[in-house]
């Protein structure tokens, strides 16, 4: 029952991801990102309870599904709306072809996590494979949006792949290690934040061409 | 044998226009009206069926013959399909290209009669058809793929014919995307708007508009048949092993009906994003099926 729960999760997980890889408008990935952190934070849950403390995964959970879930999307969202950007036209490559892309990485990461040694020590080996496979996606949605809440955003699921896959060897590290992540990744945010309303000011955009003449 | 085949030829028959009515009861519901009889579509057909056809100048034998290919192609299709556990007509090697063959030449006569009454108008609609109905094609076949996988066979109707229920997660995942196939192939709302007749973006409605008297209703009657097939193999995929599960098509129709209430149609640019969004899912789930990591309990 614990493991198809965390099989289901890791689906949406990936469905998500897909979803991110598809859409242009920046609502739209704000709301999936956000969904996807709410997703995350219930990972800890799943955790054999002999090995860590019910009140560190409490905590855990809380501040992930605070922080992923609630912070972050209402911190894009508020950037979003201060510089007008809906939708991303031109990106370095069409959605469709990102999508399929998505699609195999994550059948590859199902095929090659089943092959890695390691797989002893987490919870569930389709959770790392989802992890491993948001890691590539989340570098993917980096390499290829040129608007810079994309951008962002990509970089949240590459540390969602983190989260994921640091809850999943939880059993071997303190969780508080995550809390403290949880807590620079929010930092993070608000730096970026700040960072695009400084872009927005000098550029009058937020793609990140606009950064290749610093010297306007 | 013969027994199974007068059973699922009247359960298509009979029930088929059933669904229509429950669809349009269930939409006036959320509508607020009271809505047309359960039974007004078998009204139509006998109205429709006592009427003598007229036809346009310009039509030829394809028009006039067209009608009773559709309808007997798509009822020889709904007919393989076993109602209840068991009761499957003729299994083989990859029997649902022959389910879903038959449903393409019924297509193709659709077509051609729309394009044979020389109106740019159907011919238009025809073309809308023969895009949409190709995209949609691969989608079924996938998840008609990761069906047959998990059920360890080659044969669809021996798949929708027994066997237990297995993972619920590739399940849906096959299924997800069937329904939205289905929504595509019969004209309902996301796709098309089975009501209007006014639009220029209409689909399916407007290859028969020349239709009248007769072949209007077995055109009508080949429609319904067709949405009966697709949700009774939505309904035998979930529970294959139930006898009276093809009494859940009729649940199906009322999930249409509120699909239908609840969403708008979409615009006819974005229509290729949905079935490519459902064929993504399909393929989710056909690539989850081999996965070896992947272990249901």
């Amino acid at each position: 029952m614990q493991n198809n729960l965390l099989i289901l999760i890791s689906l949406l997980i990936i469905l998500s991801n897909i979803f991110l890889l598809g859409s242009s408008r920046t609502g739209a990935m704000i709301r999936g990102i956000a969904f996807q952190g709410v997703l995350l934070s219930l990972l800890p849950l799943f955790l054999p309870s002999e090995s860590v403390r019910i009140l560190d995964i409490i905590i855990l959970a809380v501040l992930s599904i605070a922080i992923k879930g609630v912070i972050i999307p209402h911190y894009l969202r508020k950037v979003t709306r201060n510089i007008r950007t809906k939708k991303e036209l031109h990106p370095y490559l069409g959605y469709s072809v990102s999508v399929i892309f998505g699609l195999l990485v994550s059948y590859g990461s199902f095929y090659f996590i089943g092959k890695l040694p390691f797989m002893y020590l987490s919870i569930s080996p389709f959770n790392t494979s989802a992890a491993f496979a948001s890691m590539i996606i989340g570098m993917f949605i980096i390499a290829t949006r040129r608007n810079i809440i994309a951008q962002i955003i990509g970089y949240l699921v590459f540390e969602n792949a983190g989260f994921i896959l640091g809850i999943s060897i939880a059993s071997s590290q303190p969780l508080f290690i995550e809390i403290g992540i949880l807590l620079d990744l929010l930092a993070g945010i608000v730096i970026m934040v700040v960072a695009v309303n400084h872009i927005h000011l000098y550029f009058d955009n937020v793609n990140t061409d606009s950064l290749e003449r610093l010297n306007k | 044998m013969i027994i199974n085949i007068i059973i699922s030829t009247a359960a298509a028959l009979v029930f088929s226009p059933l669904l229509i009515g429950i669809i349009n009861k269930t939409k006036a519901f959320f509508s607020g009206r009271r809505g047309s009889p359960f039974f007004q579509m078998y009204f139509d057909l006998y109205r429709l069926l006592k009427k003598d056809a007229v036809r346009s100048g310009t039509t030829t034998i394809v028009f006039i013959l067209a009608p009773v290919i559709v309808f007997c192609c798509t009822l020889a299709a709904a007919v393989l399909i076993p109602i209840s556990p068991g009761t499957g007509i003729i299994s083989f090697t990859g029997d649902f290209v022959l389910l879903f063959y038959l449903l393409g030449l019924a297509r193709f006569f659709l077509i051609i009669s729309a394009l044979d009454t020389g109106s740019s108008f159907e011919g238009m609609g025809a073309s809308r058809e023969a895009f949409f109905s190709a995209m949609a094609e691969p989608v079924v076949f996938i998840s008609i793929l990761t069906i047959l996988r998990l059920n360890g066979t080659t044969s669809f109707t021996d798949a929708l014919g027994g066997g237990g229920a297995g993972n619920w997660i590739i399940i849906s995942l096959a299924t997800v995307p069937f329904f939205i196939v289905m929504l595509a192939e019969n004209a309902r709302i996301p796709f098309d708007d089975p009501n209007t007749h006014l639009e220029l973006t209409m689909i399916h409605e407007v290859m028969i508009l020349d239709n009248s008297g007769r072949g209007l209703a077995l055109m009508e009657w080949a429609a319904s048949i067709k949405l009966w097939l697709f949700s009774l193999i939505i309904v035998r995929i979930i529970l294959p092993g139930s006898v009276l599960s093809f009494l859940l098509t009729f649940v199906i129709a009322v999930i249409i009906g509120i699909v239908e209430s609840v969403i708008a149609r979409t615009t006819l640019l974005k229509i290729p994003q949905l079935l490519f969004s459902a064929g993504i899912i399909a393929f989710l789930g056909f690539f989850l099926s081999f996965s070896k990591i992947f272990v249901w309990s």
